[in-house]
Protein backbone atom coordinates (compact mmCIF):
# COMPACT_ATOMS: atom_id res chain seq x y z
CA UNK A 1 0.00 0.00 0.00
CA UNK A 2 2.58 2.14 0.91
CA UNK A 3 4.07 2.17 -2.49
CA UNK A 4 0.51 2.99 -4.12
CA UNK A 5 0.37 5.94 -1.64
CA UNK A 6 3.57 6.96 -3.11
CA UNK A 7 3.01 6.57 -6.97
CA UNK A 8 -0.53 7.87 -6.30
CA UNK A 9 1.60 11.15 -4.48
CA UNK A 10 4.07 11.28 -7.73
CA UNK A 11 1.08 11.45 -9.89
CA UNK A 12 -0.50 14.66 -8.21
CA UNK A 13 3.19 16.42 -8.36
CA UNK A 14 3.50 15.75 -11.57
CA UNK A 15 1.06 17.37 -13.08
CA UNK A 16 0.78 21.34 -13.19
CA UNK A 17 -2.87 21.21 -11.34
CA UNK A 18 -1.62 19.84 -8.31
CA UNK A 19 1.15 23.17 -7.99
CA UNK A 20 -0.99 25.20 -9.07
CA UNK A 21 -3.81 24.62 -6.64
CA UNK A 22 -0.69 24.54 -3.74
CA UNK A 23 1.00 27.98 -5.24
CA UNK A 24 -3.01 29.52 -5.35
CA UNK A 25 -3.69 28.39 -1.92
CA UNK A 26 -0.36 30.02 -0.38
CA UNK A 27 -0.88 33.49 -2.26
CA UNK A 28 -4.71 33.66 -1.60
CA UNK A 29 -3.53 32.95 1.84
CA UNK A 30 -1.27 35.26 2.22
CA UNK A 31 -3.62 37.74 0.50
CA UNK A 32 -5.71 37.49 2.71
CA UNK A 33 -4.10 37.76 5.40
CA UNK A 34 -2.41 40.85 4.55
CA UNK A 35 -5.92 42.37 3.77
CA UNK A 36 -6.99 41.72 7.03
CA UNK A 37 -4.20 43.11 8.96
CA UNK A 38 -4.47 45.96 6.28
CA UNK A 39 -8.12 46.87 7.37
CA UNK A 40 -8.34 45.74 11.20
CA UNK A 41 -8.87 48.49 13.86
CA UNK A 42 -10.15 50.93 11.03
CA UNK A 43 -13.80 52.02 11.62
CA UNK A 44 -16.47 49.27 10.82
CA UNK A 45 -13.61 46.70 10.84
CA UNK A 46 -12.96 43.85 13.72
CA UNK A 47 -10.28 44.79 16.08
CA UNK A 48 -7.32 42.54 16.71
CA UNK A 49 -7.26 40.89 20.24
CA UNK A 50 -5.39 38.45 22.17
CA UNK A 51 -6.32 35.56 19.65
CA UNK A 52 -5.60 37.17 16.85
CA UNK A 53 -3.20 34.74 15.50
CA UNK A 54 -5.93 31.70 16.22
CA UNK A 55 -8.61 33.62 13.76
CA UNK A 56 -5.54 34.75 11.53
CA UNK A 57 -4.55 30.56 11.18
CA UNK A 58 -8.23 29.54 10.64
CA UNK A 59 -9.39 32.49 8.32
CA UNK A 60 -8.09 30.79 4.89
CA UNK A 61 -10.09 27.57 5.54
CA UNK A 62 -13.22 28.26 3.04
CA UNK A 63 -10.09 28.68 -0.37
CA UNK A 64 -8.49 26.18 1.42
CA UNK A 65 -10.92 23.02 1.95
CA UNK A 66 -11.99 24.21 -1.87
CA UNK A 67 -8.65 23.45 -3.05
CA UNK A 68 -8.20 19.96 -1.48
CA UNK A 69 -11.45 19.16 -2.60
CA UNK A 70 -10.56 19.81 -6.35
CA UNK A 71 -7.62 18.35 -5.97
CA UNK A 72 -9.33 14.79 -4.19
CA UNK A 73 -11.91 14.84 -7.10
CA UNK A 74 -9.29 15.33 -9.77
CA UNK A 75 -6.42 12.92 -8.23
CA UNK A 76 -9.58 10.32 -8.86
CA UNK A 77 -11.91 11.86 -11.69
CA UNK A 78 -8.81 12.84 -13.75
CA UNK A 79 -8.15 8.52 -14.80
CA UNK A 80 -11.14 8.65 -16.01
CA UNK A 81 -10.77 12.04 -17.82
CA UNK A 82 -7.54 11.35 -18.96
CA UNK A 83 -7.87 7.34 -19.87
CA UNK A 84 -5.05 7.00 -17.64
CA UNK A 85 -6.88 4.39 -15.47
CA UNK A 86 -6.32 1.75 -17.71
CA UNK A 87 -2.51 1.59 -17.56
CA UNK A 88 -3.27 2.41 -13.70
CA UNK A 89 -5.58 -0.76 -13.65
CA UNK A 90 -2.99 -2.51 -15.49
CA UNK A 91 -0.56 -2.54 -13.08
CA UNK A 92 -2.81 -3.07 -9.78
CA UNK A 93 -5.89 -4.63 -10.79
CA UNK A 94 -7.71 -5.05 -7.68
CA UNK A 95 -9.05 -1.51 -8.39
CA UNK A 96 -10.04 -0.92 -4.59
CA UNK A 97 -6.81 -1.04 -3.22
CA UNK A 98 -6.10 1.92 -6.05
CA UNK A 99 -9.32 4.05 -4.79
CA UNK A 100 -7.89 3.59 -0.65
CA UNK A 101 -4.74 4.82 -1.81
CA UNK A 102 -5.81 7.71 -3.89
CA UNK A 103 -7.80 8.76 -0.31
CA UNK A 104 -4.67 8.49 1.90
CA UNK A 105 -2.35 10.26 -0.80
CA UNK A 106 -5.69 13.19 -0.96
CA UNK A 107 -5.57 13.54 2.28
CA UNK A 108 -1.52 13.59 2.49
CA UNK A 109 -1.73 16.60 -0.24
CA UNK A 110 -4.54 17.89 1.82
CA UNK A 111 -2.32 18.73 4.77
CA UNK A 112 0.48 19.80 3.27
CA UNK A 113 -1.91 22.57 1.22
CA UNK A 114 -3.08 23.34 4.79
CA UNK A 115 0.45 23.26 6.46
CA UNK A 116 1.63 25.48 3.17
CA UNK A 117 -1.25 27.82 4.61
CA UNK A 118 -0.28 27.81 7.98
CA UNK A 119 3.44 28.58 7.41
CA UNK A 120 2.12 31.81 5.19
CA UNK A 121 -0.36 33.21 7.54
CA UNK A 122 2.88 33.27 10.23
CA UNK A 123 5.64 34.85 8.04
CA UNK A 124 2.73 37.20 7.07
CA UNK A 125 1.26 37.77 10.62
CA UNK A 126 4.62 37.57 13.33
CA UNK A 127 6.13 40.33 11.97
CA UNK A 128 3.31 42.46 11.75
CA UNK A 129 1.33 41.73 14.74
CA UNK A 130 3.41 43.56 17.78
CA UNK A 131 3.41 46.22 15.24
CA UNK A 132 -0.62 46.53 15.70
CA UNK A 133 0.15 46.29 19.52
CA UNK A 134 -0.94 42.43 19.64
CA UNK A 135 1.18 40.40 21.71
CA UNK A 136 1.88 36.46 19.87
CA UNK A 137 2.06 33.72 22.10
CA UNK A 138 3.29 30.78 19.93
CA UNK A 139 2.49 28.59 22.80
CA UNK A 140 -0.76 28.90 23.13
CA UNK A 141 -2.39 25.62 23.10
CA UNK A 142 -5.76 26.85 21.64
CA UNK A 143 -3.40 28.20 18.54
CA UNK A 144 -1.91 24.57 18.17
CA UNK A 145 -5.81 22.86 18.74
CA UNK A 146 -6.58 25.42 15.65
CA UNK A 147 -4.09 24.83 13.47
CA UNK A 148 -4.62 20.94 14.27
CA UNK A 149 -8.25 21.19 13.59
CA UNK A 150 -8.07 23.51 10.14
CA UNK A 151 -4.97 20.88 9.00
CA UNK A 152 -7.68 17.68 9.91
CA UNK A 153 -10.64 19.40 8.31
CA UNK A 154 -8.33 20.49 4.83
CA UNK A 155 -7.08 16.96 4.77
CA UNK A 156 -10.82 15.16 5.18
CA UNK A 157 -12.40 17.64 2.63
CA UNK A 158 -9.45 16.22 0.02
CA UNK A 159 -10.49 12.66 0.76
CA UNK A 160 -14.16 13.74 0.44
CA UNK A 161 -13.46 14.83 -2.78
CA UNK A 162 -11.69 11.68 -3.84
CA UNK A 163 -14.71 9.76 -2.77
CA UNK A 164 -17.08 12.57 -5.07
CA UNK A 165 -14.26 11.50 -7.95
CA UNK A 166 -14.93 7.83 -7.31
CA UNK A 167 -19.13 8.45 -7.52
CA UNK A 168 -19.23 10.69 -10.10
CA UNK A 169 -16.23 9.48 -12.39
CA UNK A 170 -16.77 13.05 -14.49
CA UNK A 171 -14.72 15.54 -12.73
CA UNK A 172 -16.68 18.39 -14.13
CA UNK A 173 -20.00 16.77 -12.32
CA UNK A 174 -18.02 15.69 -9.22
CA UNK A 175 -16.52 19.23 -8.99
CA UNK A 176 -20.22 20.89 -9.55
CA UNK A 177 -21.78 18.92 -6.93
CA UNK A 178 -18.41 19.81 -4.26
CA UNK A 179 -19.02 23.41 -5.36
CA UNK A 180 -23.24 22.76 -4.65
CA UNK A 181 -22.66 21.25 -1.39
CA UNK A 182 -19.40 23.35 -0.09
CA UNK A 183 -20.62 26.68 -1.32
CA UNK A 184 -24.28 26.61 -2.44
CA UNK A 185 -26.06 25.92 1.08
CA UNK A 186 -27.41 22.73 0.41
CA UNK A 187 -26.32 22.32 3.98
CA UNK A 188 -28.24 25.85 5.17
CA UNK A 189 -31.26 24.83 2.83
CA UNK A 190 -31.64 21.08 4.12
CA UNK A 191 -31.71 22.64 7.86
CA UNK A 192 -34.11 24.99 7.07
CA UNK A 193 -36.87 22.91 4.97
CA UNK A 194 -36.30 20.52 7.60
CA UNK A 195 -36.82 22.81 10.42
CA UNK A 196 -34.16 21.21 12.23
CA UNK A 197 -32.01 23.55 13.45
CA UNK A 198 -29.61 20.97 15.42
CA UNK A 199 -29.33 18.96 12.32
CA UNK A 200 -26.26 21.47 10.93
CA UNK A 201 -23.68 20.39 13.09
CA UNK A 202 -24.39 16.90 11.32
CA UNK A 203 -23.56 17.63 8.10
CA UNK A 204 -20.69 17.62 6.79
CA UNK A 205 -19.90 21.42 6.58
CA UNK A 206 -20.96 21.46 10.31
CA UNK A 207 -18.55 18.41 10.88
CA UNK A 208 -16.16 20.66 9.40
CA UNK A 209 -17.18 23.60 11.34
CA UNK A 210 -16.13 21.65 14.83
CA UNK A 211 -12.86 21.33 13.33
CA UNK A 212 -12.27 24.99 11.91
CA UNK A 213 -14.30 27.32 14.29
CA UNK A 214 -15.23 24.70 17.36
CA UNK A 215 -17.80 26.63 19.86
CA UNK A 216 -20.91 25.88 21.46
CA UNK A 217 -23.01 25.03 18.42
CA UNK A 218 -20.65 22.19 16.89
CA UNK A 219 -19.79 18.95 17.93
CA UNK A 220 -16.46 18.72 19.69
CA UNK A 221 -13.19 18.79 17.55
CA UNK A 222 -12.83 14.96 18.20
CA UNK A 223 -16.69 13.98 16.95
CA UNK A 224 -16.46 16.60 13.86
CA UNK A 225 -13.39 15.14 13.04
CA UNK A 226 -14.37 11.54 13.40
CA UNK A 227 -17.83 12.61 11.53
CA UNK A 228 -16.19 14.22 8.53
CA UNK A 229 -13.63 11.15 7.69
CA UNK A 230 -16.85 9.16 8.33
CA UNK A 231 -18.71 10.92 5.05
CA UNK A 232 -15.18 11.17 2.88
CA UNK A 233 -15.36 6.97 3.93
CA UNK A 234 -18.70 6.32 3.19
CA UNK A 235 -18.42 8.26 -0.36
CA UNK A 236 -15.30 6.31 -1.11
CA UNK A 237 -16.75 3.37 -0.27
CA UNK A 238 -20.02 4.02 -2.29
CA UNK A 239 -18.41 5.46 -5.29
CA UNK A 240 -15.05 2.80 -5.15
CA UNK A 241 -17.85 0.03 -5.08
CA UNK A 242 -18.77 1.54 -8.83
CA UNK A 243 -14.79 2.08 -9.65
CA UNK A 244 -14.26 -1.63 -8.61
CA UNK A 245 -17.36 -2.64 -10.60
CA UNK A 246 -17.47 -1.12 -13.88
CA UNK A 247 -16.21 -1.85 -16.78
CA UNK A 248 -13.11 -0.33 -18.68
CA UNK A 249 -13.76 -0.01 -22.04
CA UNK B 1 0.09 -24.61 -19.26
CA UNK B 2 -1.14 -22.36 -22.08
CA UNK B 3 0.44 -18.85 -21.83
CA UNK B 4 -3.17 -17.32 -22.74
CA UNK B 5 -6.27 -19.12 -22.54
CA UNK B 6 -9.59 -18.31 -23.90
CA UNK B 7 -12.76 -20.64 -22.39
CA UNK B 8 -16.08 -20.01 -23.17
CA UNK B 9 -15.51 -16.36 -23.68
CA UNK B 10 -18.76 -13.97 -23.84
CA UNK B 11 -19.57 -10.28 -23.58
CA UNK B 12 -22.58 -9.18 -23.72
CA UNK B 13 -23.47 -5.07 -24.13
CA UNK B 14 -27.15 -4.30 -23.59
CA UNK B 15 -27.92 -6.00 -26.86
CA UNK B 16 -25.50 -6.36 -28.32
CA UNK B 17 -23.37 -9.56 -28.49
CA UNK B 18 -19.48 -8.26 -28.54
CA UNK B 19 -17.95 -11.84 -28.48
CA UNK B 20 -19.57 -14.95 -28.52
CA UNK B 21 -18.24 -18.07 -26.92
CA UNK B 22 -14.66 -17.43 -27.61
CA UNK B 23 -12.13 -20.33 -27.56
CA UNK B 24 -8.48 -20.28 -28.06
CA UNK B 25 -5.67 -21.28 -26.66
CA UNK B 26 -1.48 -19.67 -26.78
CA UNK B 27 1.57 -21.37 -26.49
CA UNK B 28 3.89 -19.89 -24.57
CA UNK B 29 6.54 -17.98 -26.66
CA UNK B 30 4.28 -17.75 -29.92
CA UNK B 31 3.41 -15.16 -31.84
CA UNK B 32 -0.37 -14.47 -32.41
CA UNK B 33 -1.95 -12.58 -35.00
CA UNK B 34 -5.73 -11.35 -33.44
CA UNK B 35 -7.30 -10.27 -36.55
CA UNK B 36 -10.67 -9.19 -37.41
CA UNK B 37 -12.63 -6.46 -39.08
CA UNK B 38 -13.09 -3.46 -36.74
CA UNK B 39 -15.74 -3.96 -34.70
CA UNK B 40 -15.50 -7.72 -34.72
CA UNK B 41 -14.52 -7.48 -30.69
CA UNK B 42 -11.11 -7.97 -30.48
CA UNK B 43 -10.79 -4.73 -27.81
CA UNK B 44 -13.42 -6.27 -25.82
CA UNK B 45 -11.39 -9.99 -25.64
CA UNK B 46 -8.40 -8.27 -25.04
CA UNK B 47 -9.93 -6.52 -22.39
CA UNK B 48 -11.15 -8.98 -21.15
CA UNK B 49 -8.60 -10.79 -20.68
CA UNK B 50 -6.83 -8.25 -18.84
CA UNK B 51 -8.81 -7.75 -16.48
CA UNK B 52 -10.33 -4.03 -17.61
CA UNK B 53 -13.91 -5.38 -18.40
CA UNK B 54 -15.60 -8.32 -16.66
CA UNK B 55 -17.27 -11.27 -18.74
CA UNK B 56 -21.05 -12.28 -18.89
CA UNK B 57 -19.35 -15.70 -19.13
CA UNK B 58 -16.42 -18.11 -19.35
CA UNK B 59 -12.97 -16.76 -18.59
CA UNK B 60 -9.85 -15.72 -19.80
CA UNK B 61 -6.45 -16.78 -18.31
CA UNK B 62 -3.07 -15.89 -18.13
CA UNK B 63 -0.71 -18.84 -17.43
CA UNK B 64 -3.84 -20.70 -15.79
CA UNK B 65 -4.97 -17.54 -13.45
CA UNK B 66 -7.89 -14.42 -14.31
CA UNK B 67 -5.56 -11.45 -14.69
CA UNK B 68 -7.29 -9.87 -11.30
CA UNK B 69 -5.29 -12.93 -9.36
CA UNK B 70 -1.81 -12.27 -10.70
CA UNK B 71 -0.16 -11.79 -7.71
CA UNK B 72 2.75 -9.11 -10.07
CA UNK B 73 0.96 -8.38 -12.96
CA UNK B 74 3.34 -5.94 -14.22
CA UNK B 75 5.75 -8.36 -13.99
CA UNK B 76 3.86 -11.07 -15.89
CA UNK B 77 2.15 -8.67 -18.62
CA UNK B 78 2.50 -5.93 -20.76
CA UNK B 79 -0.44 -4.60 -22.40
CA UNK B 80 -0.79 -1.34 -25.12
CA UNK B 81 -3.92 -0.54 -25.53
CA UNK B 82 -6.13 1.44 -28.11
CA UNK B 83 -8.06 3.75 -25.30
CA UNK B 84 -5.23 3.86 -22.77
CA UNK B 85 -4.37 7.26 -21.90
CA UNK B 86 -1.98 9.90 -21.06
CA UNK B 87 -2.45 12.97 -18.63
CA UNK B 88 -1.29 15.70 -21.01
CA UNK B 89 0.20 17.86 -18.33
CA UNK B 90 2.67 15.07 -17.12
CA UNK B 91 5.99 14.57 -18.61
CA UNK B 92 6.44 11.08 -20.16
CA UNK B 93 8.98 10.07 -17.44
CA UNK B 94 6.88 11.21 -14.67
CA UNK B 95 4.43 8.80 -16.36
CA UNK B 96 6.65 5.92 -16.41
CA UNK B 97 7.85 6.45 -12.97
CA UNK B 98 4.33 6.78 -11.11
CA UNK B 99 3.50 2.89 -13.04
CA UNK B 100 7.21 1.78 -12.20
CA UNK B 101 6.43 3.20 -8.31
CA UNK B 102 2.82 1.32 -8.22
CA UNK B 103 4.09 -1.70 -9.95
CA UNK B 104 7.56 -1.52 -7.19
CA UNK B 105 9.97 -1.80 -10.08
CA UNK B 106 13.37 -0.07 -10.18
CA UNK B 107 13.67 3.06 -11.50
CA UNK B 108 16.17 2.24 -13.95
CA UNK B 109 13.58 0.43 -15.39
CA UNK B 110 12.16 3.88 -16.54
CA UNK B 111 15.64 5.03 -18.55
CA UNK B 112 15.82 1.75 -19.95
CA UNK B 113 12.25 1.63 -21.59
CA UNK B 114 12.42 5.03 -22.47
CA UNK B 115 16.05 4.10 -24.48
CA UNK B 116 14.16 1.23 -26.03
CA UNK B 117 11.34 2.83 -27.75
CA UNK B 118 13.58 6.01 -28.65
CA UNK B 119 11.77 8.37 -26.02
CA UNK B 120 15.22 9.17 -24.15
CA UNK B 121 15.12 12.74 -25.58
CA UNK B 122 11.43 13.19 -25.20
CA UNK B 123 11.64 11.77 -21.41
CA UNK B 124 11.07 15.43 -19.91
CA UNK B 125 8.42 16.95 -22.19
CA UNK B 126 4.64 16.70 -21.24
CA UNK B 127 2.42 14.27 -23.06
CA UNK B 128 0.20 16.66 -24.35
CA UNK B 129 2.71 17.68 -27.06
CA UNK B 130 3.05 14.34 -28.28
CA UNK B 131 2.60 12.93 -31.63
CA UNK B 132 -0.06 9.78 -32.01
CA UNK B 133 3.33 7.56 -32.62
CA UNK B 134 5.30 9.17 -29.47
CA UNK B 135 2.38 8.10 -27.37
CA UNK B 136 2.17 4.64 -28.96
CA UNK B 137 5.91 4.48 -28.07
CA UNK B 138 5.41 5.58 -24.42
CA UNK B 139 2.74 2.99 -24.54
CA UNK B 140 4.99 0.53 -25.73
CA UNK B 141 7.35 1.77 -22.87
CA UNK B 142 4.55 1.02 -20.24
CA UNK B 143 4.09 -2.15 -21.37
CA UNK B 144 7.66 -3.26 -21.06
CA UNK B 145 8.52 -1.82 -17.71
CA UNK B 146 7.90 -4.90 -15.60
CA UNK B 147 9.77 -7.03 -18.36
CA UNK B 148 7.19 -9.71 -18.88
CA UNK B 149 6.59 -12.60 -20.39
CA UNK B 150 3.74 -11.81 -22.58
CA UNK B 151 2.84 -8.79 -24.18
CA UNK B 152 -0.54 -8.09 -25.10
CA UNK B 153 -0.56 -5.17 -27.94
CA UNK B 154 -4.09 -3.95 -29.40
CA UNK B 155 -3.61 -1.90 -33.20
CA UNK B 156 -0.45 -1.27 -32.12
CA UNK B 157 0.91 0.56 -35.42
CA UNK B 158 -2.44 2.54 -35.38
CA UNK B 159 -1.13 6.32 -35.87
CA UNK B 160 2.44 5.43 -36.54
CA UNK B 161 4.17 6.38 -39.95
CA UNK B 162 6.06 4.12 -42.01
CA UNK B 163 9.04 4.58 -40.46
CA UNK B 164 7.17 3.87 -36.84
CA UNK B 165 5.61 1.01 -38.38
CA UNK B 166 8.99 -0.82 -39.92
CA UNK B 167 10.13 -0.07 -36.39
CA UNK B 168 7.50 -1.51 -34.26
CA UNK B 169 7.62 -4.56 -36.52
CA UNK B 170 11.81 -4.77 -35.47
CA UNK B 171 10.65 -4.48 -32.19
CA UNK B 172 8.00 -7.43 -31.83
CA UNK B 173 10.48 -9.68 -33.55
CA UNK B 174 13.22 -8.52 -31.25
CA UNK B 175 10.74 -9.86 -28.15
CA UNK B 176 9.45 -13.04 -29.71
CA UNK B 177 13.00 -14.05 -30.34
CA UNK B 178 13.72 -13.39 -26.81
CA UNK B 179 11.03 -16.52 -26.26
CA UNK B 180 8.05 -13.92 -24.93
CA UNK B 181 4.09 -14.63 -26.06
CA UNK B 182 2.92 -12.37 -28.10
CA UNK B 183 -0.71 -11.15 -28.71
CA UNK B 184 -1.04 -8.24 -31.23
CA UNK B 185 -4.50 -7.42 -33.29
CA UNK B 186 -4.74 -5.89 -36.47
CA UNK B 187 -7.56 -5.24 -38.45
CA UNK B 188 -5.00 -5.60 -41.31
CA UNK B 189 -3.97 -9.14 -41.94
CA UNK B 190 -0.96 -7.93 -43.98
CA UNK B 191 -0.08 -5.79 -40.91
CA UNK B 192 0.71 -8.44 -39.24
CA UNK B 193 1.47 -11.22 -42.15
CA UNK B 194 5.69 -10.61 -41.77
CA UNK B 195 5.42 -10.72 -37.73
CA UNK B 196 3.47 -13.73 -36.81
CA UNK B 197 3.41 -17.24 -36.68
CA UNK B 198 -0.24 -18.00 -36.14
CA UNK B 199 -3.86 -16.09 -36.75
CA UNK B 200 -6.60 -15.93 -34.60
CA UNK B 201 -9.17 -14.70 -36.46
CA UNK B 202 -12.41 -13.91 -35.17
CA UNK B 203 -16.14 -11.86 -36.84
CA UNK B 204 -18.66 -10.52 -35.12
CA UNK B 205 -17.69 -11.70 -31.62
CA UNK B 206 -16.86 -15.50 -32.61
CA UNK B 207 -13.87 -17.42 -33.76
CA UNK B 208 -13.34 -18.12 -37.64
CA UNK B 209 -10.15 -19.59 -37.77
CA UNK B 210 -6.79 -20.32 -35.63
CA UNK B 211 -4.07 -22.00 -37.65
CA UNK B 212 -0.68 -20.63 -38.83
CA UNK B 213 -0.31 -18.31 -41.59
CA UNK B 214 0.77 -21.11 -44.09
CA UNK B 215 -2.08 -23.60 -43.24
CA UNK B 216 -4.20 -20.27 -43.42
CA UNK B 217 -3.11 -19.78 -47.24
CA UNK B 218 -2.59 -23.32 -48.28
CA UNK B 219 -5.95 -24.26 -48.39
CA UNK B 220 -6.45 -21.35 -51.15
CA UNK B 221 -5.24 -21.50 -54.54
CA UNK B 222 -2.30 -18.69 -54.94
CA UNK B 223 -1.75 -17.02 -57.94
CA UNK B 224 1.71 -16.49 -58.82
CA UNK B 225 2.71 -13.72 -61.07
CA UNK B 226 5.44 -13.94 -63.84
CA UNK B 227 7.20 -11.75 -65.97
CA UNK B 228 8.97 -12.96 -68.95
CA UNK B 229 10.02 -11.63 -72.38
CA UNK B 230 7.74 -15.47 -73.56
CA UNK B 231 4.61 -14.96 -72.32
CA UNK B 232 3.13 -16.95 -74.68
CA UNK B 233 5.71 -20.09 -75.38
CA UNK B 234 5.51 -19.80 -71.04
CA UNK B 235 1.40 -19.96 -70.94
CA UNK B 236 1.79 -23.41 -73.35
CA UNK B 237 4.23 -25.02 -71.52
CA UNK B 238 2.36 -24.17 -67.67
CA UNK B 239 -1.11 -25.54 -69.24
CA UNK B 240 0.66 -28.44 -70.34
CA UNK B 241 1.41 -29.01 -66.51
CA UNK B 242 -2.44 -28.38 -65.74
CA UNK B 243 -1.95 -24.49 -64.27
CA UNK B 244 -4.43 -21.96 -64.88
CA UNK B 245 -2.66 -19.15 -67.20
CA UNK B 246 -4.38 -15.61 -68.05
CA UNK B 247 -1.98 -13.08 -69.42
CA UNK B 248 -2.26 -10.14 -68.08
CA UNK B 249 -0.45 -7.54 -70.34
CA UNK B 250 2.55 -7.96 -72.92
CA UNK B 251 4.95 -9.51 -70.69
CA UNK B 252 2.78 -10.90 -68.42
CA UNK B 253 1.38 -14.17 -66.59
CA UNK B 254 -1.14 -14.83 -64.13
CA UNK B 255 -0.78 -18.74 -62.99
CA UNK B 256 -2.75 -20.87 -60.53
CA UNK B 257 -3.17 -24.16 -59.34
CA UNK B 258 0.47 -25.28 -59.54
CA UNK B 259 3.39 -24.36 -57.44
CA UNK B 260 5.82 -21.12 -57.70
CA UNK B 261 8.55 -24.30 -58.00
CA UNK B 262 6.97 -26.17 -60.79
CA UNK B 263 6.35 -22.62 -62.60
CA UNK B 264 10.08 -22.31 -62.58
CA UNK B 265 10.67 -26.03 -63.71
CA UNK B 266 8.12 -25.15 -66.56
CA UNK B 267 10.27 -22.44 -67.62
CA UNK B 268 13.68 -24.22 -66.48
CA UNK B 269 13.04 -27.15 -69.08
CA UNK B 270 11.80 -24.83 -71.93
CA UNK B 271 14.03 -22.56 -71.79
CA UNK B 272 11.92 -19.34 -70.78
CA UNK B 273 13.81 -16.58 -69.19
CA UNK B 274 12.13 -15.16 -66.22
CA UNK B 275 12.37 -11.65 -65.45
CA UNK B 276 10.11 -11.59 -62.13
CA UNK B 277 8.08 -14.16 -60.62
CA UNK B 278 5.91 -13.43 -57.07
CA UNK B 279 3.17 -14.21 -55.02
CA UNK B 280 -0.11 -11.77 -55.55
CA UNK B 281 -0.29 -10.46 -52.00
CA UNK B 282 -3.36 -10.14 -51.99
CA UNK B 283 -3.87 -13.59 -51.72
CA UNK B 284 -3.69 -13.43 -47.92
CA UNK B 285 -6.07 -10.46 -47.74
CA UNK B 286 -8.75 -12.53 -50.29
CA UNK B 287 -8.62 -15.34 -47.49
CA UNK B 288 -8.97 -12.92 -44.36
CA UNK B 289 -12.32 -11.48 -46.05
CA UNK B 290 -13.78 -14.20 -47.00
CA UNK B 291 -13.45 -15.66 -43.65
CA UNK B 292 -14.68 -12.40 -42.41
CA UNK B 293 -17.82 -12.27 -44.78
CA UNK B 294 -15.84 -9.79 -46.81
CA UNK B 295 -16.57 -6.29 -44.55
CA UNK B 296 -14.62 -3.95 -43.01
CA UNK B 297 -11.54 -4.82 -43.66
CA UNK B 298 -9.82 -1.79 -45.35
CA UNK B 299 -7.91 0.36 -43.56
Amino acid sequence: MTRLVQAELLKLWTTRTARVLLGLAAAGTAGLITLVLVFAGRPGQPTLGDDALRQLVAAPNGPLTLAALVLGVLAMAGEFRHGTATSTFLVTPVRGRVVAAKLLAAAVAGLAIALVAVAVVLAVALPWLPAKGVEVDLADPGLAARVGGLAAAVALYAGLGTGLGALFRNQFAAVIVGLLWWQGGVEDLLVAVLRRPGLGRWLPDGAAAALIAPGEATLTMWAGGLLLAAYGLALALVGGRLVVRRDLS
Amino acid sequence: MAAISVQGLTKRFGDVLAVDRLDFELDPGTVTGFLGPNGAGKTTTLRMLLGLVAPTSGAATIDGRPYRELADPARRVGAVLEQSGFHPGRPARDHLRALATAAGLARRRVDEVLEQTGLAAAAGRRVGGFSLGMRQRLGLAAALLGDPDVLVLDEPANGLDPEGVHWLRGLVRGLADQGRTVLVSSHLLAEVAQTVDQVVIIDRGRLVAQSTLAALTAGADRTVRVRTAQPEALRDLLAARGATVNLDGPDQLLVGAVTAEEVGQAAAAGGVVLHEMRFERSNLEDVFLELTGGKGAQP
